[in-house]
């Protein structure tokens, strides 16, 4: 069987750099899948493999990087990872946009907005110069973006930084995509446009019956906007759950660490002091490792997780976690 | 004996130094305006000279600047056919600029391609441009010019296909570093996110924020290729007469230069006056495209 019912279906992605001190497994066997308008959100630490995964999807690393993707990721029913370049290219910002991190790098600085927006219109579209126009005008209305066609000829740096990562947005919808990949769309930019960056995220996701895959260290962006979150570290998936289940009745030990993390109105912080890091730094990723990833800084660690690598375990209809005493923590 | 205080006069250095940093700040359309005079010459010169350049006049001969004759004044003086100098000075810019404008553009145009693909694509394609290029920086690439000049026989054309050999390798290696800079930056990986082909990338993404940067080496390298030039038709394997250019008519007064000086200085202070020129305006633009970008 090569197809697949979801609209996204990783198996098994490792991807693997050719470092100077070795191979780094960014990541390391994941596995997951996305349906048609859903949002999921992947969170975890820098280095955890969040970006490495979205990147591998769509093959973007430079040609100055050794690199080395495995396993199979279904999208629409064709892989991805067996993809020609020349198909791929289709794909990338046709089906499957892609918002990345930095707004105030990721625009060409000598191009009018407008024509990079036209500019990705055109690529996936048989639209000529005059609709193509046309097209990234209201794109650029749908975005946000105010008076459009006046603005549409500015460059770049006459752009704040939200406004700039809208323009990016209406880039990455240009193509009408099936996917939008959000890497860390929000993480640049100051809390109260973040608040409208991710608004219109989700918005367009409705809007456009996009899926959303959203990739943040930061479970507040995550949870005003995903459906759906998967947990990851050290390049391994070690929880997947609907966003309310996790937060409520997080299982790995590490998702716990995670979730103490973010200062709530309603705890009483003066009661502990300060919220509390989880010790420890995430391992390097050059050997492999036998055990759990997690088990030098976990505070429930035992023999057993030094040992052998605990897989995903279902707790549920939408719950898996990948620690060997998740069975016994879902019943706590 | 006192030292001397430091920051009480400038040294010579210093104060040519500021000099040119006043010309490239506030005084810009002095060298603007003398590139653009040298350009109406070439471009017209039958409008500057005040005497057909070929005309002899043995009556007339080796006068000194500034002197008259049966045929009129001669600012510059006369060659030893009695030739007016200020007139052959000026429908020589035409030869002179347009060998070093068309030869720094076919430097360019290598270099640049060069560059850009060892940049982008890196591997192997960036170890054959910058082995090349290192090759023809470890060879006296002036002496293999005069070689292959003097065994294909001195011609313009000869001239074009040579002088851009001398240059491009400087062209290919800004472009290359800035090309390496351009492929690591997020816009660039956007672009390719869009789904660009890589003739898209390279040409509507990476070039455009690259040319002003070549811009400004062209200006530079244009007053080089000048000068190789001149050295080339000063040695007798460049320009051949009738026609001429500024080297040439160096080269034609070195003989004489114990009595005529001018036939040299002249034309030297010329050449020398436009590199700097363009030097000059270089950097200029250099300044404000920085300021700008």
């Amino acid at each position: 069987m090569t197809g697949s019912d979801h609209l996204l279906d990783v198996r098994n992605l490792h991807t693997y750099f050719a470092g100077t001190e070795g191979v780094v497994r960014a990541v390391d066997d994941v596995s997951f899948h996305l349906d048609t308008g859903e949002a999921l959100g992947i969170v975890g630490e820098s280095g955890s493999g969040k970006s490495v995964t979205a990147l591998s999807l769509l093959r973007l690393f430079g040609p100055f990087t050794e690199v080395q993707s495995r396993g199979q990721a279904f999208f629409d029913g064709r892989d991805l990872l067996a993809m020609s370049e020349r198909e791929l290219r289709n794909v990338r910002g046709g089906e499957i946009g892609m918002v990345f991190q930095d707004p105030l790098t990721s625009l060409n600085p000598v191009m009018p907005v407008g024509d990079q927006v036209a500019e990705a219109v055109r690529r996936h579209s048989s639209a000529n110069r005059a609709s193509a126009r046309q097209r990234a005008i209201e794109l650029l209305d749908l975005v946000g973006i105010p008076a459009p066609a006046a603005r549409y000829r500015e460059l770049p740096h006459h752009f704040s930084g939200g406004m700039r990562q809208r323009v990016m947005i209406a880039i990455a919808v240009a193509g009408r995509p099936k996917l939008l990949i959000a890497d860390e769309p929000t993480t640049a930019l100051d809390v109260t446009v973040q608040a409208q960056v991710l608004l219109l995220l989700d918005e367009l996701r409705r809007d456009l019956g996009m899926a959303l895959l959203l990739i943040s260290h930061d479970f507040g962006v995550i949870a005003s906007t995903c459906d759906r979150v998967q947990v990851m570290y050290a390049g391994r998936v070690v929880e997947q759950s609907s966003l309310e289940h996790l937060l409520t009745r997080g299982n790995h030990p590490y998702t716990e660490g995670l979730l103490k993390l973010v200062p709530r109105f309603d705890d009483d912080l003066a009661s502990s002091g300060r919220l509390e890091p989880i010790p420890g730094q995430p391992p390097r990723l050059l050997e492999a490792l036998d055990g759990c990833a997690f088990a030098p800084r976990c505070s429930y660690v035992h023999d057993r997780c030094h040992r052998d690598r605990p897989r995903m375990a279902p707790l549920g209809p939408d719950h898996a976690s990948a620690c060997w005493l998740a069975s016994e923590r879902a019943s706590r | 004996m006192t030292a001397t205080v430091a920051g009480t006069a400038p040294t010579p250095v210093e104060s040519l130094r500021r000099l040119a940093g006043a010309v490239g700040a506030r005084l810009w359309w002095l060298p603007a305006g003398f590139v653009g005079l040298m350009v109406a010459w070439a471009l017209a010169p039958g409008l500057f000279a005040p005497h057909e350049p070929e005309r002899q006049n043995l009556r007339a001969r080796l006068l000194p600047p500034l002197s008259e004759s049966s045929d009129g004044y001669h600012w510059a003086g006369t060659g030893s056919l009695g030739k007016d100098l200020f007139s052959q000075m000026i429908h020589g810019a035409r030869l002179t600029l347009m060998i070093a404008v068309i030869a720094t553009g076919i430097a360019m145009i290598f270099g640049v391609m060069l560059g850009l693909a060892a940049g982008y694509f890196g591997g192997i394609v960036d170890r054959f441009v910058s082995r090349l290029s290192e090759a023809q920086t470890a060879m006296p690439m002036f002496l293999v010019a005069i070689l292959l000049l003097s065994i294909l026989g001195p011609s313009v054309t000869i001239l074009l296909i040579v002088l851009p050999t001398l240059v491009w390798p400087i062209f290919a290696r800004v472009v290359r570093a800035e090309a390496l800079r351009l492929r690591q930056s997020q816009f660039i990986e956007a672009s390719i996110a869009v789904g660009c082909t890589t003739p898209t990338v390279l040409v509507s993404h990476m070039l455009p924020n690259i040319a002003p940067r070549i811009l400004v080496l062209a200006v530079i390298e244009i007053g080089h290729v000048m000068l190789a030039e001149a050295g080339l038709s000063f040695l007798g394997v460049g320009v051949q007469p009738p026609d001429t250019t500024w080297g040439l008519l160096i080269a034609q007064g070195r003989d004489l230069l114990a009595v005529s000086w001018w036939l040299t200085i002249l034309p030297g202070v010329l050449l020398g006056l436009t590199v700097l020129c363009l030097n000059l305006l270089s950097r200029r633009y250099e300044r404000s495209a920085g300021a700008a970008g």
